[in-house]
């Protein structure tokens, strides 16, 4: 599918830029008042960054791009496996889209390779601090550049920030999300480079807001975008200038001579070459049609062993792939009420049988070549990310457990107990090769303690629909789907979403909430509940600890191996940092061609 | 040349039923410490990503692989024949309705049609059969109903139109009986092309699901190591290979049998 | 004749009509919807969902869903693209040139190979030439066309680096036609390779049938020379069953394409589609099965009418 193959955990990577306080980070040393936990916390828009800041703080210069000094110039190549479908920040979804944005726009603020913010356009982050964040957390003031100029060398005023934020409340722009935005009281510009934004309550993560700027002067005040040209032509303030976009062949951006950082880009043009896919990419890069291929996969890496002239980047991303389990009954007039009991798989000894059953290891090491490490907890990495022991494979202590919990071997060799037989689907996302793969070897491990599975993979699009378009997770009619997603900067959103009961889908709340597995566990509840109440970095560290605890305890999902970012890239390309909160091109200003 | 393809497709099927008997491996159960080895003597033909024999797959691939060739055309011969002999024994608007049913159908761009049908009505070997069948029957029809327009004028039917026979028997029992030569010579090249289709279909990640193994869709997993293990993706494409060669053969020699014409230069 | 061809068209409409319902019917019972691209992004909320849906016309009825569309398209508005935001005819009119360029120069290549060897075949037919023609030409309709095109960027581009993997051309290097034939070789060879086989099996076959009529054989008693009879006799009348059997495949070439289009990362409208399945883009969708389908109901419309011209026997009313 081949978009088929739009490969929906990376689009997470969008959610990389789930906002985190800025007052939360130890960099920033403040700390706000906090969200109000009674309501699902509402993730921002992920809009992933824009140039890096004059700070100077900004990245450092890795150790692999160390070998000479930067040389300015040259044409740069990037496959990307799909094409974005339009370059507008607040009309796209797709991660293809925010590579290439991320070179042309610039935001407030954006996430460092550490997961600090750091300045971009605004002068510095506003914190309590510095005093652009009020007491109550509820005023935030931006001071803006004043060195800033649009491609068309407009220059760039707190004008242009508020057309934004009238774009994104147009009624007649079908924007993604205006999760934030909506919770707006009042924006105000003071001057030309000064802005107030007022919440009607604090908004923990209000840094996040504003992450791309859309000029207002080529539309002339007329915030009613959806048709515009400028989604495809666009023009921002980044490192790079839009030049073509030929439908389906290509997306060519060029230095920007007047960026605010004296001296860069080095690259005198960016090509992304849209493939069909990643193997067309793969191709592409050994043929040296490209120079560079985005988002590739962890079983992909052996394709360039013993290769002299390809470098394969692959360092910890935030995905985590995993098995989700339904607790709900799957079938029937009540499928997937939270007040239903699964057949098989509300039995919590099966639960645990099936991770028992499960060796991660083996998977890692060979599906995934050992480039990566089994998965145990949601958060893989990050501050908040709480040390939860691997799994135990053992097929022995499995078995004992289900034959101690009544499900005895049935003449097929699959368990049955009370009628009922362990047999249950397994669902993916259909052509994802590896994906297939793991299911394949999970299948036979899993019948070696008697639990049988079914594969029964269905398209991307189905598999992730909505609740409106019946998809089988939000309307838990499925028994085990797998899939990777991303807990993004603030676990707390992810967190939530996830494993708060309040985030059950139900006709109630029209399928609002990712809690798919529909689990109930009061100490998830309480400890996310108090988490989302405290300003306090340690109690939230621990209350996650105690959360994440129970979630993995409860296998409400399993969590099979922590995913990778890979990319690959002909050795000459220098200056790139991996940062797992943003995708490829976050710091492309930064990139130089040595040869 | 039809005969060494009858002989060809015969053992293709045959070694393909007998799989289970043939081969002491499963199709399905992994072996990840085995994953791409090289053919051998344990493994003739090596062993795929999930270290399973390959030469097993290969057998139980052909039973998909040729079951969905097969029953296809089956479906679309007997859509294609009973749409075609209907409109072509009654003629009138029962032959207008039919045949604008045939060109509606022929009207659909296929391919397009092929994948929406999958990504709706998923894959597996059944609901495969339905849509490749189901969409390739408009040819079979066509001659059918040529053939029946020109039949159902001659002596031999109106004979037994006069006798009483039902309609139905006067179908069954003397116009199909001749036209089946045309229809037999389409249909066994519409084999291959259902093959063909399903590899296709594989490629583009909408074939049979995993594990089940069929030939196209062992073709498409060996894309992603062609390098490293080239066995894996010489072998299934030998397979369709041969098989198509063989159904062609025998789809030609069998025109050529069927048609009077030829007789002559044999 | 005429008359014939307003018949032909008008019969047209209605089964482009029922094509356009019946797709637009199928696309709508897809399980999961354009929403569902949103899906992947927290922070988008069911409020967000329900707001899209709403501004994407998705929350009507679908038969009133079709007749907006039918009314918008009849009246030249193709609709947007609910991913690019886009117009469809934009959006297909950017990508049919490319497909066309495809298409036409594999048709040509296909025509200049299986031309000359079936001729050849056939007026030797037996010979070795012959032999070894019909065994290639069975052997090249035997592979999947993926697996061709794989093959060929294995051997021509990986491996050997003689030719690009994919594209249309060398990307930040101006224009040049030597440099768009070198992006042509490879997905062209990949569909004559398929295509060829195919003529030179029918156009063989239909010269072997006339070349053993009366006429043919009156025209040597004649004492007309070899080549003469062949091109002034034989060949016109080959051709007739042969242009057919284009004029009904063209539609073919054209789907044919999607998967080329896809190995080879050529933007035309296979992976326009290709893409746009993928995301239920449906206004897209509709939009190329509109297209694809008024191409058949032409080719073989076209089909029909070169027949009777090449033919004066035949005599439509």
């Amino acid at each position: 599918m081949t978009t088929r193959r739009i490969h929906w955990t990376r689009l997470g990577q969008a959610g990389a830029m789930i906002g985190l306080p800025g007052a939360l980070l130890a960099a920033c040393g403040e700390q706000p008042p906090a969200a109000s936990p009674t309501k699902a916390p509402e993730a921002v828009k992920g809009e992933p960054a824009k140039p890096v800041a004059a700070a100077p703080t900004a990245v450092p210069a890795p150790a692999a791009a160390s070998s000479g000094t930067p040389k300015p110039g040259g044409t740069l190549k990037i496959a990307l496996y799909q094409e974005p479908g339009n370059l507008n920040p607040y009309l796209n979804v797709q991660t293809a889209g925010s590579v290439v944005r991320n070179t042309i726009f610039g935001g407030m603020v954006r996430p460092n390779e550490k997961g600090e913010y750091v300045p971009d356009l605004a002068k510095e982050v506003p914190t309590t601090k510095n005093g652009l964040v009020s007491a109550d957390g509820k005023t935030i003031t931006y001071k803006l550049r004043q060195d800033v100029k649009w491609h068309d060398g407009k220059p760039f005023t707190a004008k242009d920030v508020k057309f934004t934020f009238d774009v994104i409340m147009d009624a007649a722009n079908p924007v993604t999300s205006r999760s934030g935005y909506r919770d707006i009281e009042s924006f105000t510009i003071k001057d030309d480079y000064t802005f107030e934004v007022r919440f009607k309550a604090f908004f923990a993560p209000f840094v996040s807001l504003f992450g791309a700027i859309l000029p207002s002067h080529p539309f002339e005040g007329k915030t009613a975008i959806e048709k515009s040209d400028f989604n495809r032509k666009p023009i921002g303030t980044g490192p790079y200038k839009f030049v073509e976009w030929p439908s389906g062949d290509h997306i060519t951006v060029a230095k920007n001579q007047d960026f605010y950082v004296k001296g860069k880009p080095y690259l005198d043009q960016v090509i992304f070459r849209i493939t069909p896919s990643r193997e067309v990419g793969i191709a592409q890069l050994k043929t040296g049609e490209v120079d560079v291929v985005w988002n590739l996969i962890e079983a992909q890496i052996p394709d360039f062993d013993g290769d002299k002239e390809i470098d394969v980047w692959a360092k910890p991303g935030l995905g985590v792939e995993r098995l989700v389990l339904n607790f709900s009954a799957p079938t029937g007039d009540k499928a997937g009420d939270p007040t239903t009991r699964h057949p098989v798989l509300s039995d919590p000894k099966v639960r645990e049988a099936i991770e028992l059953g499960i060796n991660k290891k083996l998977i890692v090491d060979k599906l995934l070549y050992g480039k990566t490490t089994v998965g145990s907890s949601p958060l893989s990495t990050g501050w908040a990310a709480p040390a939860i022991p691997a799994s135990e494979f053992s097929p022995d202590k499995a078995r004992k457990l289900l034959d101690d919990a009544g499900w005895k071997a049935g003449p097929d060799g699959t368990r049955v107990k009370d009628g009922v037989k362990a047999s249950l689907t397994y669902q993916t996302t259909s052509g994802d090769r590896l994906r297939e793969l793991a299911q394949q070897v999970i299948q036979e491990m899993l019948k070696e303690v008697g639990i049988a599975l079914e594969i029964k993979n269905i398209p991307s699009a189905s598999l992730l629909g909505t609740w409106a378009d019946g998809s089988p997770r939000a309307k838990g009619t499925f028994d085990i789907n797998m899939w990777t997603t991303n807990p993004g900067i603030d676990p707390h959103f992810h967190l939530f979403n996830y494993f708060h009961s309040s985030q059950i889908p139900t006709e109630a709340n029209k399928g609002e909430g990712q809690n798919y597995s529909r689990l109930k566990d009061e100490t998830v509840d309480k400890s996310l509940d108090e988490a989302g109440s405290t300003p306090d970095l340690d109690k939230r560290k621990a209350a996650y600890e105690r959360a994440v605890k129970a979630v993995s305890a409860s296998r409400a999902h399993i969590f099979l191996y922590n995913r990778l970012d890979v990319d690959g890239a002909r050795k000459y390309v220098m200056g790139r940092t991996h940062n797992p909160w943003d995708n490829l091109a976050w710091d492309l200003e930064n990139w130089w061609i040595n040869k | 040349m039809a005969l060494v393809g009858m002989v060809i497709l015969l053992i293709l099927a045959s070694v393909s039923i007998l799989a289970t008997w043939i081969s002491p491996y499963s199709p399905i159960k992994t072996s990840l410490v085995e994953m791409l080895d090289r053919p051998s003597t344990a493994h003739p033909m090596g062993t795929d990503e999930l270290g399973r024999d390959l030469f097993t797959r290969i057998l139980h691939g052909g039973r998909v692989s040729l079951a969905v060739g097969f029953l296809a055309v089956a479906l679309a011969v007997s859509i294609g024949s009973t749409v075609g002999a209907v409109a072509g024994f009654y003629g009138g608007w029962v032959d207008n309705v039919l045949m604008r049913l045939v060109d509606f159908m022929i009207a659909l761009p296929s391919i397009f049609v092929l994948i929406l049908l999958a990504t709706i009505y998923g894959t597996n070997p059944v609901t495969l059969v339905l849509v490749i069948g189901g969409l390739r029957w408009m040819g079979t029809a066509r001659q059918v109903r040529g053939a029946f327009l020109s039949l159902r004028e001659r002596e031999f039917v109106e004979a037994a139109r006069c006798l009483g026979a039902s309609p139905s028997r006067i179908i069954l029992r003397h116009l199909l009986p001749n036209a089946i030569g045309p229809i037999i010579v389409a249909s066994t090249l519409g084999i291959s092309g259902a093959i063909l289709t399903e590899s296709s279909l594989s490629y583009l990640g909408l074939g049979i699901q995993p594990p089940m193994a069929s030939w196209g869709n062992m073709l498409r997993n060996a894309q992603d190591q062609m390098v490293r293990a080239p066995w894996t993706a010489v072998f299934p494409g030998l397979m369709i290979f041969l098989t198509v060669i063989a159904v062609n053969s025998i789809g030609d020699g069998l025109r050529d049998a069927l048609d009077p014409r030829k007789v002559e230069e044999r | 004749m005429t008359r014939y061809l307003a018949r032909r068209i008008a019969q047209a409409v209605p089964l482009l009509l029922l094509m356009t319902l019946f797709v637009f019917v199928l696309l709508r019972a897809t399980p999961g919807g354009p929403l569902s691209m949103y899906e992947a992004d927290p922070t988008v909320t069911g409020e967000d969902l329900a707001r899209l849906r709403a501004q994407m016309g998705l929350d009507q009825p679908v038969p009133l869903q079709y007749l907006q569309w039918l009314g918008a398209m009849l009246s030249g508005d193709w609709g947007w693209s609910l991913v690019t935001k886009r117009p469809v005819t934009v959006m297909i009119l950017e990508r049919l040139p490319n497909t066309l360029v495809l298409m036409s120069v594999t048709f040509a290549v296909t025509l200049a190979i299986a031309i000359p060897i079936a001729i050849v075949s056939a007026v030797r037919q037996y010979s070795w030439f012959d032999h070894v023609a019909t065994t290639i030409a069975f052997a090249g309709n035997s592979l999947p066309t993926f697996w061709i095109g794989l093959m060929l960027i294995m051997i021509f581009a990986v491996g050997l680096h003689w030719l690009p993997a994919g594209g249309m051309y060398t990307l930040g290097e101006p224009y040049s036609l030597g440099d768009r034939l070198k992006y042509l070789i490879l997905p062209v060879t990949t569909l004559a390779i398929f295509d060829a086989t195919h003529y030179i099996r029918y156009l063989r076959s239909s010269l072997l049938d006339v070349i053993r009529q009366d006429y043919i054989r009156v025209a040597y008693a004649k004492g007309l020379d070899g080549t003469t009879v062949l091109r002034r006799h034989a060949l016109r009348n080959a051709a007739i069953p042969l242009v057919t059997v284009i004029a009904i495949d063209l539609p073919q070439l054209f789907s044919g394409a999607l998967i080329t289009e896809t190995i080879f990362a050529w933007p035309g409208m296979g992976r326009l589609f290709w893409e746009a399945s993928g995301r239920v883009d449906y206004p897209v969708l509709m939009g190329i099965f509109t297209v694809a389908s008024t191409l058949v109901i032409a080719s073989n419309l076209l089909a029909d009418v070169a027949y009777a011209w090449l033919d004066p026997r035949i005599r439509y009313r």
